[in-house]
C-alpha cells in the first residue's frame, strides 16, 4: 500500500523530528561528564525545542488559512504526497532517548548527532515543496541554515576530541 | 580544515558526484535485474544533473569562477569541507567499490538512498554558498529532484 500524507501530517512529522532531536540531545547531555560538552548538548536541545514551536505555529497558520482540505497549495502542480511519506524515513525514530545507553564512545555520539541533523535537513528540503508562501519557505530555509550551523558546532567538537585522542 | 573552495571547484565536485551516481546506478542495474529498470532511470536523471552543473560552471564569468563562494560566516565552506574530506562523502572515490558486500535488491536500494542523501547535503552546502546569479535556483531544483529520487527508492523498497 502506498502511503500518502497531507500537509498537516507533514508538519506533524517535522515537529516530531525536532522533539526527537531535543530528546536525543538531552540524553546525550546526561552521558557526558565534561560540562562544556553537556552544556553544548543542552543548548542544541533548546534550539530544537524552538524549532518545534516554529513548525507548530506554521501548521496553525496553515490550518487557519486553509482549514478544510489540509492542502497547502492551490496551483496546478501539487507536490507529490508520496514523496514526503518516503522522506519520513529520515528523522522519525520511535524512542530517540533510548538510542543512547550511556556506553557509547563520545565521538560516536557526536557522529550520530551529525547524521540526525543531516536527516532532518533532507526532510525539510522536501517540506518546502509543501508550502505555498514565500514566508513559509524562508522560515524553513532559516531552519535548514540553523541545522547546518548545528553540524558546524558538532563537527568542531568532534575535531577537538579526535585531536585529544591522537 | 583545508583551503576554501572557489565556485569553479564546487561545481566540478558536483559534476563528479553526478558522474559517480551514474556509474553506481548503471553498475548496480547489471547486478540487480529485479530493480534494474528503476536504477537505469535514476542513472539517466543523474546524467541530466551533471549536464546542468557543467552548464552552470561554464556560465560563470572568470571572476565568479575564481572567487571564493559567498560565505560570510564560513559555514557553507565548513560543510563542503566536511563532506569532501571527512570520509562521509568522497567525490573521488570509485562508486563501484560501494557495491562491495551488497547482495540483495533491498540492500542496494538502501545504499542508494544513503548516497542520494549525501548528495543532497552537499548541494544544500553549495546552495548556501553561491550567489543567485551563479544559479542558486537551479541547485534548489536539483535538490528537489534528488529528494524525489529518495522517495522513489523508498517506495520501491517498501514494495519489495
Amino acid at each position: 500500500m502506498t502511503v500518502t500524507l497531507n500537509v498537516f501530517e507533514v508538519f506533524d512529522i517535522a515537529e516530531q523530528i525536532e522533539r526527537n532531536g531535543a530528546k536525543f540531545y538531552r540524553r546525550a547531555a546526561e552521558i557526558f561528564d565534561d560540562p562544556e560538552i553537556s552544556g553544548l548538548f543542552l543548548r542544541l536541545a533548546d534550539w530544537e525545542a524552538e524549532h518545534v514551536k516554529i513548525f507548530a505555529l506554521m501548521k496553525k497558520q496553515l490550518a487557519e488559512s486553509n482549514p478544510e482540505t489540509g492542502k497547502s497549495r492551490t496551483d496546478e502542480n501539487p507536490p507529490e504526497k508520496k514523496m514526503m511519506a518516503g522522506l519520513a524515513v529520515f528523522g522519525i525514530r520511535p524512542n530517540p532517548g533510548n538510542e543512547l545507553n550511556g556506553r557509547e564512545n563520545k565521538v560516536d555520539i557526536i557522529k550520530r548527532a551529525i547524521e540526525n541533523e543531516k536527516d532532518s535537513i533532507v526532510f525539510y528540503s522536501g517540506l518546502k515543496d509543501f508550502t505555498s508562501t514565500g514566508v513559509a519557505i524562508e522560515k524553513i530555509d532559516d531552519i535548514i541554515k540553523e541545522e547546518l550551523h548545528h553540524i558546524k558546532i558538532l563537527n568542531k567538537f568532534r575535531e577537538r576530541m579526535a585531536s585529544v585522542q591522537n | 580544515m583545508g583551503m576554501p573552495f572557489n565556485a569553479d571547484e564546487v561545481f566540478k565536485m558536483a559534476e563528479q558526484i553526478e558522474r559517480n551516481g551514474v556509474k553506481f546506478y548503471r553498475t548496480a542495474a547489471k547486478k540487480f535485474p529485479k530493480v534494474s529498470e528503476l536504477l537505469l532511470d535514476l542513472a539517466e536523471m543523474e546524467v541530466q544533473h551533471e549536464k546542468t552543473f557543467a552548464l552552470m560552471r561554464n556560465e560563470l564569468s572568470g571572476t565568479e569562477a575564481e572567487s571564493l563562494v559567498f560565505d560570510p560566516n564560513n559555514e557553507a565552506q565548513m560543510y563542503l569541507q566536511v563532506m569532501a574530506d571527512d570520509h562521509v562523502f568522497d567525490p573521488k572515490a570509485d562508486p563501484v567499490k560501494l557495491l562491495a558486500g551488497i547482495e540483495t535488491p533491498e540492500e542496494i536500494l538502501k545504499k542508494a538512498i544513503g548516497l542520494e542523501r549525501d548528495s543532497i547535503m552537499f548541494y544544500v552546502g553549495i546552495k548556501e554558498s553561491i550567489s543567485l546569479r551563479a544559479g542558486k535556483d537551479k541547485v534548489d531544483a536539483i535538490i528537489k529532484e534528488e529528494v524525489g529520487h529518495i522517495a522513489i527508492l523508498k517506495q520501491k523498497l517498501d514494495g519489495l
